[in-house]
């Protein structure tokens, strides 16, 4: 029994050629913004003695978080100095700012278009789920085609990847926020932006920061796997690791991964309370 | 230099630690590679010798049963698209991946989650255990897979089933603790002895739960029997994994696509089994 042989890839695949060979000015354009980004992030992570970072990061975490996850972060931090892997990690917390930036500047406005929108959320619905189901490594061909090896492409297939639960979170707590307050604003008289950003986006912050971590945790996850396309950082090195049979440099690190993903978790959850805490002390 | 010393150190006692791992527990290792190897090959190569129309009826029965006339559709055509990009082998390679890594997630999984509903020091144990591995990217879980295991198939299962453990472990001790107190009393009442009330009430009350849990964890292990492609566990990770070193989006974005299908057609069955859960003891 012989089925006629389809493959939608090969329609794909010509039309990214096609883009790469005749629209190729935009993606160099962004390939060349994305570089000079992530290089000014890195230069200011860099830029600092190492131990004034630690103390820096815990400080952030202590904020945010406490006490316990801010000796966490001094600790886990300088346990990376001390892998000798503080560039690595540096570069690594610089590729995550950078791409969920990005995400986030794509996924919220249109979040908040889907939860006003109907149709707008009917539209994203299906690609979201499309986008879930899709394994995280299949982006990052199209992005190497598009924008050649390095980090941009790294950049852009993270962000792409990270886009999906901001999105989600953010429609969904704009459809959240009780009737009644839309209808308070209406009744003295606000317009739709007015209950847009004094009603609607304030009730509904508590999810969005959610959607934030997670897009956070996500970003983590995928900058990781993005050393496969020499994006270089911790990814990198479990990379190198893996492919050479350098268990060391793979576990070393791995660990130091675990610390950072640790670090973020934690940070973001205790943003997400402060955030939940905050509009009820009002 | 005295941190280059040390993370020179640390790589070399790693590199020690399993290489005398290896020597000293090889027979156990090679003992448990067989073991897992061999399963993944008898559930391979029996959905590889059957032919596939009767995988695709077989599936597309369950889908009718489960849930009705348009899953079944779904089912059959999606099948064989998989069949007509001649992705057929390889989407059988990463079922019978995802079938065995479930299954012995499973396996550690529910046992876990019953003693740690029913014992506090149990739940107070597992709880940060699976906090921790749910932070972790989910890649990182190869490093140690391959230091013991070695390429191929094991290794790929062990990581697989890591991911996939802790849904179910979480909503398996979930659903016993949500069994009424009402119900437990009755048993009690009855003269029940506590396994009679573990196995003839609470697991039966706590069933759509576990099932709900059964259905992330075998999402959970199709993601990562996808990323397993990078450390030899071939399938449509495989595909996509070659698909990135030689830049071939059509191939990348076809096994993508065996995998979007693959994904959606578990899901929807396993889903459509808890409301089958649910009917029944109503």
């Amino acid at each position: 029994m012989n089925l006629p042989t389809i493959s939608l890839g090969k329609y794909i695949e010509s039309f990214v050629n096609w883009l790469s060979v005749y629209v190729y000015e935009p993606f160099d354009l962004l390939s060349i913004i994305m570089d000079a980004a992530i290089a000014q992030v890195e230069k200011v992570l860099l830029f600092p003695p190492a131990w004034l970072m630690v103390v820096l990061f815990g400080l952030v975490a202590w904020k945010f978080a406490g006490r316990g996850t801010a000796v966490f972060t001094v600790l886990g931090l300088a346990f990376c100095l001390l892998l000798n892997l503080w560039e690595e990690t540096m570069l690594t917390t610089a590729l995550v700012a950078v791409s969920t930036t990005m995400a986030l500047f794509i996924a919220i406005p249109l979040g908040i278009i889907a939860g006003l929108n109907n149709t707008a959320d009917q539209i994203a619905r299906p690609i979201l789920d499309l986008m879930q189901t899709m394994p995280p490594w299949v982006y990052l061909i199209p992005a190497v085609i598009l924008f050649s090896l390095g980090r941009t492409p790294a950049i852009i297939a993270t962000a792409v990847f990270a886009i999906p639960p901001p999105l989600r979170l953010t429609n969904l707590a704009i459809r959240q926020v009780p009737p009644e307050q839309v209808e308070v604003g209406r009744a003295f008289g606000a317009n739709d932006l007015q209950i847009l950003l004094k009603i609607q986006l304030p009730a509904a912050m508590p999810t969005i920061i959610a959607g934030v971590s997670q897009c956070i945790m996500m970003a983590l996850g995928m900058v990781v796997l993005a050393g496969l396309i020499g994006a270089g950082g911790l990814g990198g090195e479990v990379v190198r690791g893996l492919t050479r049979m350098q268990l060391g440099v793979g576990a070393r690190s791995g660990l130091a991964i675990v610390i950072l993903a640790i670090i973020f978790e934690r940070v973001s959850l205790g943003a997400i309370n402060l955030f939940q805490k905050g509009p009820q002390k009002q | 230099m005295e941190q280059k010393t040390f993370d020179v150190i640390l790589d070399k006692a790693i590199d020690n630690g399993v290489d005398w791992l290896n020597e000293t527990f090889s027979s156990f290792f090679s003992f448990f590679n067989s073991i897992i190897s061999g399963s993944v090959t008898v559930v391979e190569s029996s959905l590889l010798w059957i032919p596939f129309y009767i995988i695709i009826i077989v599936f597309g029965y369950l889908a009718w049963r489960f849930a009705g006339r348009w899953l079944t559709l779904i089912t059959v055509i999606g099948f064989l698209f998989c069949y007509s990009m001649n992705l057929w082998q390889e989407t059988m390679i990463t079922m019978a991946i995802v079938i065995v890594a479930t299954l012995a997630a499973l396996v550690i999984a529910i046992p876990f989650g019953i003693l740690a509903a029913l014992n506090q020091t149990a739940n107070q144990i597992t709880r940060p255990v699976m906090d921790f591995l749910q932070t972790m990217p989910p890649y990182v879980y190869l490093i140690p897979a391959i230091a013991l295991l070695g390429f191929g198939r094991c290794p790929a299962v062990v990581a697989t089933a890591i991911v996939a453990l802790p849904p179910t472990l979480r909503l398996t001790n979930l659903g016993i603790r949500q069994v009424p107190a009402e119900q437990l009393e009755v048993g009690r009442a009855f003269g029940a002895s506590s396994r009679q009330i573990l196995f003839k009430i609470q697991i039966p009350h706590a069933l759509p739960t576990i099932m709900a849990g059964i259905n992330q964890s075998l999402m959970l292990a199709l993601s990562m029997a996808v990323i397993a492609g990078i450390i030899g566990a071939g399938g449509l990770g495989k595909n996509v994994y070659a698909a990135i070193r030689y830049l071939e989006i059509d191939k990348a974005f076809d096994a993508g696509l065996a995998i979007v299908i693959l994904a959606i057609i578990l899901d929807r069955i396993s889903q459509a089994s808890i409301n089958l859960f649910r009917k029944g003891p109503q």
